[in-house]
């Protein structure tokens, strides 16, 4: 479209498409070519030249690497009018010309024109012109000849016409109008591409600027355009060394913009490698134009330039990956390489130089440019459409986690719900549990006081059994005599009337005196009241010590004296343990009362002096020795009542003596103790603020040491 | 009459039992168990009771310490209240004849102990009479070994004197092995 665009405009003042043929090649011939001076090495005019060459001659810079050469032609234009003509070399690459007009050997006037790639310095009207020009002479001379000395070390054509001024005007005002529009389109992408580096702040596009740069100025500064636009003279060192640095600007930026815009890094590491190193090779080339080998420099600058080849496999590569912008960059440079062959092809004179040869590379760029920016625009449209897609993904994240943590909270709520129920169950139950444990405790408490009621009953029953069984048979007893004494009472109640009377009745009662041995009747009737007297003051008794120990009814605390309590679980004891301990009382004859619950009190006792009790059944039964002491003692200024219960036993290891109190700790075999007896007995006189304290040594004995406050 | 020998440590029930029974039997009471076991030497005593608890010997222990020297009385055990081991160590090794406890229906101890008696009596009979049993044995015995001898002796008899012989011998043999064949 461009192309058309252009034509349209400039092609009919340019006649572009017609001047192909103008071209001056047929009429040239290298005379020769060889390193050095043109002032001081002069070719012979009248030397002919061999074949004549191509109608664009090509300079072959392969031959001499790249160092200055002087081609010395000559062009014949003896077939042409040549009246106000002008001889143009149409192109900017060449660093030196020298024109030599002659007639028939004889020189009539030479110019020169310095410059490579830049503004021409030539005499005449033409000075300051991309390509030099030279005037022809008026008069027509038949042996005419133009010696054309031409200095490059480039590959490069030689397109030489002869034209007259107005012509070569339009030509040239063509070529510029074409670069124009093409610096034009050229600054348009810049500037476009510069304004989304500064939105998007993507520094591919700052890329694509420096690379935008490179190409558009590579194109220029190829035909010369430094010079009009920047003022670069080609005898400075700036000037002479602009298209090279140019060159080298562009292939730099290329590669970056390459390496950035595939993300070779990510997407291909071994052609970033590539690319890297022909990046330092650009170092090595940057240092060759600066020390001055410029024609190896641009040689060296067309070689590493065809890295850019490399990035065709790299976007392949890249485009497989699956990265869909990679086919642009593919597209535009498999463009401008077509491009850029069509140059050096014809660079080489196997394209014909023409107007679409000529101009196959700025097109190219063109292309190449414009899809790379479309390209990158794709990427913003890509990152865009990523960053919206990541946006919503975002977003859907956002409320996918929003969903996740409402239901969450929901199966939280639930849970918590779940869970507390679940407690409150679980704490019903403890409480049952508790309430049972409670139950089952104040029953084992109950089972542990039974038994000391149960051994109550037995001693109790025991020590009653003799006052009533001999009490009982006394009484039986005493009243046989008393039936003997009866009538005895009754015979001496006969005892009336006269002697004689009386005789044989006195005789009887003696008799019977005799017979039933009153004597001895009355001493067992003495023995019989004796007994019953004792044995009922011994029920008395036991009653009494029975009410004492027995009163487990109260909580309430009153004062008892602890002598009293001990002599009533004496009772109890005396008869249980008959046998089994001796036990000795030595009661405090000071006053023993403390505050207390007494029935418990009995429990504890009758609990500790059985324990001790049992504790000797390991001595033979008349070394077994349980004694009971009671003090009054003043301790830290306060009266306090002390009851020790001291056995002669077994005593107790450390490991026993820890665990006595423990509830169901028993030394005891199964069946015969609850293992509550101490932890009851603990419990009740810590309810009482009374101390306990044990000492106990294996095989001699405990003693169980209590303390009242009084 | 009855010999009764009664030992307990409480002095109350002794007055008691020997009022209750002196009219009824020989009755010999005492506190102590070395006094007891003079008594059965001293006098033919047919029924021992003894209380179970008493504080330097119980029952069971007091007749196990008689068992040897005087086995034939019959033993009665007296005590206060149900005491299961007692009962067992009484009837296990102090091979007692009844258990009485505490207070005692003296009705019911008279019979007891004339029960008791009955049975040392019988007893002592028949022990009596297989003594005279085997006096009689003896005696017969010498008898035949006399007349076997005068048999042998006797010129008279020719021959039923190795029949009367043989006939003697088996009888003497049989006297003195009776479980053998006759």
């Amino acid at each position: 479209m461009l192309w058309a665009v252009l034509s349209t405009f400039v092609a009919p003042q340019a006649s572009w498409a017609q001047d192909a043929h103008r071209y001056l090649g047929k009429e040239m011939r290298l005379l020769e070519w060889r390193a050095g001076e043109a002032s001081t090495t002069l070719p012979n005019l009248n030397a002919s030249g061999s074949e004549p060459c191509a109608e664009v001659p090509t300079l072959n810079a392969s031959l001499h690497l790249g160092s200055p050469i002087w081609h010395w032609f000559e062009v014949d234009l003896s077939r042409f009018e040549m009246q106000g003509q002008w001889l143009e070399v149409a192109s900017a690459m060449c660093d030196s010309l020298v024109c030599i007009a002659s007639c028939e050997g004889r020189e009539l006037y030479r110019m020169e024109a310095h410059g490579s790639g830049t503004r021409w310095h030539q005499n005449g009207p033409w000075d300051g012109s991309n390509y030099p020009r030279f005037p022809m002479p008026d008069q027509n001379c038949p042996g005419f000849k133009v010696h054309l000395g031409v200095k490059s070390g480039k590959q490069m054509v030689l397109p030489v016409r002869m034209e007259r001024p107005a012509r070569l005007r339009s030509y040239s005002l063509g070529r510029d109008l074409f670069f124009a529009f093409y610096g034009g389109i050229m600054m348009v992408m810049l500037l476009y591409n510069l304004v989304l580096y500064f939105t998007v702040k993507d520094r591919s596009y700052l890329l694509y600027v420096l690379f935008l740069i490179g190409v558009a100025g590579s194109q220029l500064f190829l035909e010369g355009y430094q010079g009009v636009l920047f003022g670069l003279d080609s005898s400075t060192w700036w000037g002479m060394r602009a298209v090279h640095l140019m060159g080298i600007f562009s292939g730099t930026t290329t590669i970056l913009f390459v390496i950035r815009f595939l993300n070779l890094k990510r997407n291909a590491p071994r052609y970033l490698k590539l690319f890297q190193t022909f990046l330092w090779a650009y170092v090595v080339v940057v240092a060759v134009t600066v020390t001055g080998r410029l024609n190896l420099g641009f040689l060296l600058i067309n070689v590493v330039a065809s890295a850019a080849l490399l990035a065709v496999p790299a976007a392949l590569e890249v485009r497989r990956g699956g990265q869909k912008s990679a086919t642009f960059l593919l597209v535009a440079f498999t463009t401008f390489l077509i491009a850029v062959s069509v140059f050096a092809l014809k660079e080489f004179g196997i394209l014909p130089h023409n107007q679409w040869t000529k101009y196959a590379m700025p097109v190219g760029s063109i292309v190449e440019v414009v899809l790379l920016s479309i390209a990158l625009a794709d990427r913003i449209n890509q990152l865009k459409k990523e960053s919206s897609l990541a946006r919503e993904e975002q977003l859907k994240v956002s409320q996918l986690n929003e969903k996740i943590v409402r239901d969450q909270n929901q199966v939280l709520e639930s849970k918590v719900l779940e869970r507390t129920e679940a407690l409150e169950s679980q704490r019903d139950s403890l409480e049952g549990a508790l309430k049972e444990l409670q139950v089952t405790q104040d029953q084992l408490v109950q089972s542990e006081k039974l038994a000391s009621i149960g051994q109550l009953t037995a001693g109790i029953a025991h020590e009653l059994n003799n006052p009533i069984n001999f009490v009982s048979s006394s009484a039986q007893s005493l009243r046989r005599d008393f039936d003997d004494v009866s009538a005895v009472v009754a015979a001496l109640d006969q005892l009336h009337g006269t002697e004689s009377e009386l005789l044989p009745l006195v005789e009887a009662l003696h008799k019977m005196l005799k017979e039933m041995d009153l004597a001895f009747t009355m001493k067992e009737i003495e023995e019989l009241l004796t007994g019953i007297e004792d044995g009922a003051q011994r029920t008395a008794e036991i009653v009494k010590g029975l009410r004492i120990f027995s009163r487990m009814d109260g909580d309430a605390a009153i004062q008892a004296n602890i002598n009293e309590l001990l002599e009533s679980t004496m009772v109890i004891l005396r008869s249980s343990l008959n046998g089994e301990a001796s036990l000795v009382l030595d009661l405090s004859a000071d006053d023993t009362e403390v505050s207390c619950q007494p029935g418990k009190l009995n429990q504890v006792f009758m609990n500790l002096i059985n324990n001790a009790a049992q504790a000797t059944q390991s001595r033979p039964s008349a070394e077994r020795e349980v004694t009971i002491r009671t003090r009054r003692i003043v301790e830290g200024g306060a009266a306090k009542v002390q009851v020790a219960i001291q056995d002669n036993g077994v005593g107790m290891d450390d490991e026993t003596m820890a665990q006595i109190f423990d509830p169901f700790f028993t030394t005891k075999a199964v069946g015969e103790g609850t293992g509550l007896g101490l932890s009851i007995v603990k419990g009740i006189l810590d309810d009482h603020h009374a101390a306990l304290d044990i000492q106990s040594t294996l095989g001699q004995g405990s003693t169980f040491l209590i303390t009242f406050p009084a | 009459m009855i010999h009764v020998l009664y030992l307990d440590d409480e002095e109350h029930n002794l007055t008691a039992f020997r009022a209750a029974f002196r009219r009824d039997f020989q009755v010999h009471v005492t506190t102590l168990a070395s006094e007891a076991v003079r008594m059965l030497q001293e006098h033919p005593i047919e029924v021992v009771i003894s209380d179970q608890k008493m504080p330097d010997i119980s029952g069971v222990e007091f007749f196990e310490m008689i068992m040897s020297d005087h086995p034939d009385p019959v033993r009665m055990l007296l005590t206060g209240h149900a005491d299961i081991d007692a009962v067992i160590d009484a009837i296990n090794k102090g091979r007692i004849y009844k258990y009485i406890a505490k207070p005692w229906n003296e009705l019911e101890l008279k019979k007891l102990v004339e029960e008791a008696s009955g049975i040392y009596r019988q007893r002592a009979q028949s022990s009596e009479r297989s003594a005279s049993y085997g006096k009689n044995l003896k005696a017969m015995r010498e008898a035949l070994l006399q007349l076997r001898d005068d048999c042998n002796g006797h010129p008279g008899l020719g021959e039923e004197k190795a029949q009367w012989s043989e006939v003697l011998s088996r009888s003497i043999r049989w006297i003195e092995h009776p479980d053998a064949d006759f």
